[in-house]
């Protein structure tokens, strides 16, 4: 079985699955318990505007890479050699 | 979002007298320390190029590296908004009534708590360090006879000044309350 270095792409996607949680749960808060004042939309803001450039840059830059390269093989015959003598 | 000009459940008569929040310097401390962590892969890919530059020409290697570096700064962005959120979202109300204590523990985790201002025994300030005096931002802690004994206000801006409006209200309360009552 060869493992590819889309491991790593994949372990990327969940990265961002858990910013994009987090990020969520941040402005949860800052919506409901916030002070309706121009320093908190600012924030909210220009944290959306930093994250969008971030993952834009991110995505666009990780695209060029060729993601079926493989990163090495496991040797699956020896598993199906020690479940033969079981 | 909360209104800066009215609170939940405001009684008849009750008037805000000042939302505080903690002095601006601390945000400006969180947003230096997070600035410093998003440079700090520069050095290490300074490294990288003068010591190992065989290790960037492999493609694999910089698939890696790039996967990294971005989980690093999605990571850092994320934890900078949590800090943020967690410190923005303490926040203590004065009204003429009572004092009311807003404090964001962590995400998920928030208590509010009231005082009413005849339950005041007693209010001290405290001023810790160069910067705080500098600047002119501390604690002020405030005893009360209930169950909650101490309710702090954590590095807000004039503390003194602040301690004295709580004791002017507090007296102007006592004085309208021993008025109503010789009437």
């Amino acid at each position: 079985m060869i493992i590819t270095l889309s491991i790593f792409y994949y372990l990327f996607l969940i990265v961002v699955f858990i910013f994009a949680l987090y990020t969520i749960f941040n402005f949860y808060h800052l919506l409901r318990f916030g002070f309706y004042s121009v320093t908190n939309i600012a924030v909210m803001i220009a944290y959306l505007a930093i994250s969008g450039l971030l993952l834009y840059l991110a995505f666009s830059l990780l695209m060029m890479f060729d993601w079926n390269q493989p990163l090495f093989t496991i040797d699956l015959g020896f598993f199906s050699a020690i479940f033969k003598y079981l | 979002m909360i209104s800066k000009y009215k609170i939940d459940e405001q009684r008849p008569g009750e008037k805000v007298v000042s939302h505080l929040r903690r002095h601006w310097f601390i945000f400006i401390r969180i947003f230096i320390a997070y600035a410093i962590l998003f440079l700090l892969p520069l050095p290490i890919y300074y490294c990288l190029v003068t010591l190992l530059p065989e290790l960037l020409a492999q493609q694999m290697i910089v698939a890696v590296l790039a996967v990294l570096l971005f989980s690093y700064y999605l990571s850092m962005l994320v934890f900078g908004l949590t800090v943020w959120t967690d410190n923005y979202l303490d926040g203590w109300t004065i009204t003429t009534h009572r004092i009311i204590n807003r404090e964001q523990i962590s995400l998920f985790n928030r208590t509010i708590a009231e005082l009413e201002l005849r339950q005041i025994q007693d209010i001290t300030v405290e001023q810790k360090g160069l910067i705080a005096t500098l600047l002119d931002f501390g604690h002020v802690y405030i005893q009360t006879a209930g169950k909650m004994e101490r309710f702090v206000f954590e590095q807000v801006p004039r503390p003194h000044q602040v301690a004295r409006i709580i004791e002017q209200i507090k007296d102007n309360e006592e004085k309208e309350n021993s008025n109503a009552g010789a009437i």
